[in-house]
């Protein structure tokens, strides 16, 4: 089993959000994920799925957490996003939104720069995996 | 004390151009701060025809893009319209990405985007008295 690089917990309160992506990012730079332009991007898809996470599967519900992991993978790079939710969620389920629908973009920048996105009922995990690269030419994501 | 508004709001002839000069970043984390100041704008003034400029604005996330949504439709609610000016090439990717440069006229900055704007709504009251003249 794979040890994760950085790993950080949070409450499920969105002012704690800002923090643990920073943190993420910095080590997402030190072993060479992301470097330059990449970091809005790369700040854009962890956010997105933080916020999922305390809002949509927590409820901002104080007394449940999200946890944020990130992992080298050969030519990969993992996050997991672990939210402690009870709701069913199925990333293949959400299509993409219509120019002016409200809700779904979030989801929609993900797949644009993540290679795969996976949400595991069972074990309560969105895992996203990206290439070198990804946040400059779009991950094309292909699950 | 009472906090400083992200928002300020200053006329320009028939626009009113919204500066977002109290935020680098747009997020989840303030942007009902956000809508909630612009909303609040655009009911106590009807038929404003606002251009929100990011120029100070350094990144957003699709909380806010919602939000902008919400606003256009609370302009037309109240026959105002809605532009936007000055995003930064990363923003800009945001809004292709997610089709919403299909929904939103971007100028590149304040001084064009209030000309142009102003050149916008001067075509469509022409359109519209040509179209009434014909009935």
């Amino acid at each position: 089993m794979n040890t994760p690089f950085y790993s950080i917990t949070i409450p499920s309160d969105l002012e704690a959000m800002p923090e643990a992506v920073r943190g993420a990012l910095a080590r997402l730079a030190e072993h060479g994920w992301i470097e330059g332009e990449e970091e809005f991007y790369a700040r854009l898809c962890l956010e997105e799925a933080i916020v999922n996470a305390i809002t949509h599967a927590n409820g901002e519900d104080p007394g449940r957490t999200v946890q944020l992991r990130l992992y080298d993978e050969d030519a990969e790079c993992r996050i997991e996003v672990q939210d402690e939710g009870t709701g069913e969620f199925s990333p293949d389920a959400v299509p993409e939104p219509q120019p002016a629908q409200l809700r779904g973009r979030g989801l929609q920048l993900i797949r644009h720069f993540m290679n795969k996105v996976h949400y595991s009922q069972e074990d309560r995990v969105l895992t996203m995996r990206f290439r070198h690269k990804a946040f400059t030419n779009g991950g094309n994501c292909d699950e | 004390m009472s906090k400083t508004p992200l928002v300020d709001f200053e006329k320009h002839g028939v626009i009113c151009v919204a500066t977002i000069r109290a935020a680098k970043v747009l997020d989840a984390v303030n942007v009902n701060e956000f809508g909630r100041e612009v909303i609040d704008y655009v009911e106590a003034h009807p038929e404003t025809h606002l251009l929100i400029n990011f120029q100070h604005v350094h990144y957003l996330s699709s909380a806010v893009l919602t939000e902008l949504l919400r606003i256009k439709d609370a302009l037309e609610g109240a026959k105002g319209t809605l532009r936007l000016c000055a995003v930064n090439k990363d923003i800009r990717r945001v809004f292709e990405i997610t089709n919403l440069d299909k929904v939103f006229v971007i100028y590149d900055d304040v001084g064009s985007g209030v000309h142009r704007y102003e050149r916008a709504l001067e075509l469509e009251a022409e359109d519209e008295s040509w179209s009434k003249g014909r009935g």
